[in-house]
């Protein structure tokens, strides 16, 4: 159902790729979490998966459409909220959901029945008809679940979705990943809560400094000593170790281009370089 | 007091936007340039403020209706008090907004709330920030007329005195106390207003709507009719005429004329009695904007408003058309884009019907004064009334325009959302772009409408635009605004301001729009100064080298927009 292949991304101008040769498969069924430490490179990928920012190698394929070649047929496809959940706060509840689901080509009487089950699955219906600018920030997490799911996608994405929600939210939030997950779509989410995680998860995908640190069985990593936090963080203390070490290099590289090109150039020839590595124009090994 | 002294000058530095930590020479350069341009539009208004001091210093003899003698007087004190009663209505216009900002809806407040700072120390920071920003704008209006009226005067004979000059400090620091005063005694409805009226952006809106259209329809109706009697009668005859009606209006408004008297008379007395009256309503103004003050800052900060809007059934709808209509939500509820998007459409057609009645009694004169009918219309002077016409319509249009250029900007946070919509990033600019368009080609068609209807003015009838001219007026104004639009929206997709906070806050930081009004405006003046003045430059075919300008314009605006689109779109980042 999503397929990332190889997918390199480096943002206009920086010295470092933020998404390094990331490749995974999601089938249907699946709830897969998206694990690194802040700045490793999730919202990024994300990102790129969704089509909201471009990438510069690689395929994503979300049911078979590629999000660079076909990306409405793609984004037909797919339910994402973000981890900001900036909304129109000019419209209400309903107006925003009825939106949403013009948008996805939904019948009145499908829309009707799915806002009516999901305003009151996450206990919304009575602030239906209010502006969004009145809502409390879990009201406001809410809302943007209940339209990213009016469409009920085949792939339903999630940046740090728990955060700012109630605990009665969070169950709600995390009952209906089963019930997706169980009607044979994917559920993918980012987040740092490695207890959710392990409770609730089938498969969690690692990342970290931009590289794919590790591809885990929750049930598998539950067996083991410490579970899937101890297993974490060996992966992502490791990662950023040799992370460091990295930069460390970098930076005596700049320091030398500087001594001979000025400082200036020195800095313009490492972005050039990082650049040409994240095109496939020489290697980033 | 220290602390006090810290949150003014966080306050001064907030509302100043003065940020040391920005790249410091763009930041001297940009207020260079602030200054320049303001000092530019300064020269102007103080060129034409002494012209018209001049012409008002010169005396006529009228008679008293109370014991019929003759007087021989000027209406200088009279101008000044209506100046001082322009200056307060500006000053109170520029106020009322921060002093809803600063007394009631604070964003900084929450904050500062938290820290070991009291409610008094906060106030009095607030408002001395409010009073200092209150100066520096009287002093900005206020001072070059005064400097303008005593050089000026000095040259014309009258001798002005040394307490005439010092008087000038004391003038600027009193003068903002009448504008605060109204400004704090008018917080205390809006707030109960705002509390029983459910729809708050209709009310906005009305209200922006019925503000916008009823000053130009004053403005512009008074314009004319001075237009009108000046030049049938003459200036001086006019003054005689009309003084004891000015006088008797300027004598209402006795505050305004007591700074008037000051400043003419400036002997101790007068400036005693404005001084004096002037403290007592500072006074009052202290006393309503702490109560104010109180009731706001004991109320729940947190307590927000909740908006209950009437719901409807979900009806399908197309995918372009619910997008079409999230915007115009979006925007007709939100006060500063409406006021942005609507108002200057629906005074586009006042403006030009009003100008073009300006430019046909102008003409008319020419005609009584040769002696010759409107058959014998000169196609220069036919030149001179659609110029008019033009010049007034791409005035306002560019305004409306640059509303365009905040099109991306507006999603702010919310441009992931349209980003992952299966909807083509070009369907969507032009659906943005439609929205703005749409309603000023509405505006053109209902101007054009306007002045196509002959108007009789006191046994004259102004003569109409020919059908072929209200066609070409029609497409170079129109495709004129779709190449504005084209633009703005190109330069915006290239640098959205998507982290700005509030509407407000994306209106000033964008500087698409800025880049619209300026070419807009460049473009008013090039094309309609040639018709203007076609009875004195060489003829040449004027109307098909406007109209290929623009056609040249809007078609590479449109062409650029529709091919890079796509591409800037998909650059397009939240940050």
């Amino acid at each position: 159902m999503l397929k990332v292949r190889n997918l390199v991304k480096i943002y206009p101008g920086a010295k470092r790729i933020a998404a390094n040769n990331i490749s995974f498969d999601i089938e249907g069924g699946e709830i897969c979490a998206f694990l690194g430490m802040n700045g490793a490179g999730k919202s990024t990928t994300i990102k790129s998966i969704t089509g909201i920012i471009p990438f510069n190698r690689g395929q994503v394929l979300l049911n078979g459409y590629d999000i660079q070649q076909d990306p409405l047929g793609a984004k037909s496809q797919f339910g994402f909220v973000p981890d900001n959940y900036k909304l129109y706060e000019k419209l209400t509840g309903n107006e925003l959901v009825n939106y949403t689901a013009d948008i996805y080509k939904i019948d009145s009487a499908t829309r009707k029945e799915r806002i009516g089950r999901l305003a009151e699955m996450f206990k919304l219906t009575k602030a239906m008809n209010q502006q969004i600018g009145s809502y409390s920030h879990g009201m406001k997490q809410k809302i943007c679940l209940i339209s990213t799911l009016i469409h009920n996608p085949s792939v339903w994405m999630l940046d740090e979705p728990m955060v700012g929600l109630d605990p009665q939210s969070i169950r709600a939030v995390k009952d209906y990943m089963v019930e997706h997950a169980k009607s044979g779509k994917v559920v993918f989410f980012s987040s740092h809560a490695l207890d959710t995680v392990a409770g609730l998860c089938d498969r969690a995908i690692i990342i970290g400094a931009g590289k794919k640190l590790g591809d885990v069985k929750i049930a598998d990593v539950n067996k083991q000593e410490g579970g899937l936090e101890r297993h974490f963080l060996d992966l992502v203390n490791k990662a950023d170790a040799e992370y460091q070490a990295f930069l460390r290099q970098l930076e005596h590289e700049e320091q030398e281009l500087a001594a001979k090109h000025g400082k200036a150039k020195a800095s313009a020839m490492m972005a050039k370089r990082a650049q040409d590595m994240a095109l496939g124009k020489i290697s980033n090994d | 007091m220290s602390t006090t002294f810290t949150l003014i000058k966080m306050n001064i530095r907030q509302s100043l936007r003065i940020d040391r930590a920005k790249n410091k020479p763009l930041t001297i350069a940009k207020w260079l340039l602030t200054a320049v341009f303001g000092l530019a539009i300064l020269a102007v208004f103080v060129a034409m403020y002494v012209l018209l001091n001049l012409k008002i210093s010169f005396g006529f003899s009228v008679t008293d209706p109370s014991n019929g003698e003759r007087l021989y007087t000027t209406i200088v004190n009279e101008f000044f008090t209506f100046t001082f009663l322009i200056f307060h209505i500006l000053q109170f216009l520029f106020l009322l907004p921060i002093l809803m900002k600063h007394l009631k809806i604070g964003d900084d407040r929450e904050i500062l709330m938290r820290m070991p700072i009291t409610s008094r120390q906060l106030l009095v920071a607030k408002l001395t920030t409010i009073y200092i920003l209150e100066i520096l704008f009287a002093a900005f209006v206020l001072l070059p007329i005064l400097i303008a009226f005593g050089v000026f005067s000095n040259f014309s004979g009258s001798h002005i005195g040394a307490l005439y000059w010092g008087m000038i400090p004391i003038l600027l620091i009193i003068a903002p106390i009448f504008p605060f005063l109204m400004g704090v005694l008018l917080l205390f409805p809006i707030n109960i207003m705002s509390n029983f009226i459910k729809s708050r952006h209709k009310l906005m809106l009305g209200t922006y709507l019925v503000l916008g259209i009823g000053t130009v329809i004053v403005y512009m109706f008074a314009l004319s009719k001075a237009s009108f009697l000046i030049l049938n009668k003459g200036l001086k005859d006019q003054m005689a005429e009309n003084y004891w009606t000015v006088h008797n209006w300027a004598s209402a408004f006795f505050y305004h004329k007591m700074f008037a008297n000051a400043v003419l008379d400036a002997n101790p007395l007068s400036l005693g009695a404005m001084f004096g009256s002037s403290i007592v309503l500072a006074g009052i103004a202290l006393l309503v904007a702490i109560k104010l003050y109180k009731y706001y800052y004991n109320q729940d900060v947190s307590k927000t408003k909740t908006v209950k809007l009437a719901s409807k059934e979900g009806v399908m709808v197309k995918p372009q058309t619910s997008y079409l209509i999230k915007e115009f939500k979006t925007i007709v509820r939100s006060s500063n884009y409406s006021f942005q998007f609507l108002v200057f459409v629906v005074i586009m057609p006042i403006v030009v019907l009003m100008c073009s009645r300006l430019a046909g009694i102008s003409t008319l004169e020419t005609f009584k004064s040769s002696g010759s009918n409107l058959s014998d219309l000169t196609g220069a002077q036919r030149s001179m009334m659609l110029g008019v016409s033009l010049l007034s319509f791409l005035i306002i249009m560019p305004l409306a325009s640059s509303f365009a250029a905040i099109g991306i900007s507006r999603e702010g946070g919310n441009i992931y959302a349209c980003k992952v919509l299966p909807i083509k990033y070009r369907h969507q600019v032009l659906i943005k772009m439609l929205l703005c368009f749409v309603p000023i080609v509405v505006s053109t068609i209902i101007g054009l409408g306007l002045i196509r209807i002959p108007q009789k003015i006191i046994n004259f009838t102004i003569p109409k635009v020919s059908w072929s001219e209200t066609l070409w007026l029609f497409y170079v104004v129109v495709s004129m605004a779709l190449g504005l639009i084209c633009m703005g929206m190109l330069l915006d997709l290239k640098k959205p301001v998507c982290k700005a906070v509030g509407s407000g806050e994306i209106t000033k930081t964008n500087k698409a729009a800025g880049a619209v009004l300026l070419v807009g405006l460049i473009f008013a003046m090039l094309s309609s100064t040639p018709l203007l003045l076609q009875q004195i430059l060489p003829r040449l075919p004027l109307k098909i080298i406007i109209a290929g300008l623009t056609t040249a314009f809007a078609g590479t605006m449109f062409a650029l927009l529709w091919f890079f689109c796509e591409k800037l779109f998909a650059r397009v980042e939240a940050g």
